[in-house]
């Protein structure tokens, strides 16, 4: 495989991308293949990378329990993303119904969730590890780990199209048995892995790599 | 699938009779694990 990897952040352009053929495969959360399929496209999900969500509750530092969020306003990225599901399933879960207990409201990408959160605008968000100990470092608390609540959601499908399967089939299994390969390289190359994690979200902070790298190789199938 | 299917289905009534499996190809994987590509993996 010769592939070109490109980084496209909303959804409904990544969608774009896939039905008219500007690329053959998205990785994208089940919210994403979802929606577009129930509005008719013929996307479909042939392998996952991240079956399970793993990010963190993050709170102001006097927020001591998830019982104490009731009455607060959380962070997410855009509502009705994959950030906005997480937070209201993981907080019915532990008993804190979403609509009637806390408002969530749109406060962006990670940085300005940690600077929404800075200016108490929210007194809780979501992060993933290494940001969650950037977030200790500045103060915030690291209120729940939503990983332990195991909550089945591939946050990372490799979704294509029935049609690219049905008339390009030896072209998408190599690409599955790719992801399986990576998979496998993760798991068995952790210091190598830590060192892709860290070029990608440009930081060299060994415990917060380490602790990414924790939470990510448990998660992966 | 069907935690997605379940949380949107009150607001979106397509989601309430979708079937999950018919979101997944698992073919693919299937072919794969039927050739022993995945034992071949892991004895590395």
């Amino acid at each position: 495989l010769n592939a070109e990897v490109i980084a496209i952040s909303a959804s409904t352009i990544v969608i774009q991308a896939l039905l008219t053929g500007e690329v053959d495969f998205i990785i994208a959360p089940s919210a994403t293949l979802v929606t577009s399929r129930l509005a008719g496209a013929d996307t479909v999900m042939v392998s996952t990378n991240l079956p399970l969500f793993i990010d963190h509750i993050v709170s102001l530092s006097d927020i001591s329990s998830v019982e104490q969020l009731k009455g607060k306003t959380g962070g997410v990225n855009r509502l009705g993303t994959t950030s906005d599901m997480t937070l209201r399933l993981a907080l019915r879960r532990l008993g804190v119904d979403p609509e009637k207990d806390t408002k969530i409201i749109a406060t962006g990408e990670n940085p300005q969730r940690l600077a929404a959160l800075a200016r108490n605008i929210t007194q809780f968000t979501l992060l993933g590890e290494p940001l969650v100990k950037e977030a200790e470092k500045m103060g915030f608390r690291d209120l729940y780990d939503i990983g332990t609540l195991k909550i089945p959601y591939h946050v990372n499908a490799v979704v294509t199209r029935e049609k690219t399967v049905r008339e390009r089939r030896p072209f998408v299994l190599k690409v599955v048995r790719a992801f399986a390969e990576a998979l496998h390289f993760i798991k068995t190359n952790k210091e190598e892995t830590k060192a892709l994690i860290g070029k990608n979200l440009k930081t060299t902070d060994a415990e917060g790599l380490e602790r990414a790298y924790r939470a990510y190789n448990a998660a992966f199938p | 699938v069907k935690n997605l299917l379940d949380d949107i289905a009150p607001r979106t009534p397509k989601a309430a009779t979708a079937d999950p499996k018919s979101f997944v190809d698992m073919t693919l994987v299937q072919e794969l694990e039927a050739a022993g590509f995945f034992k071949q993996l892991y004895k590395r």
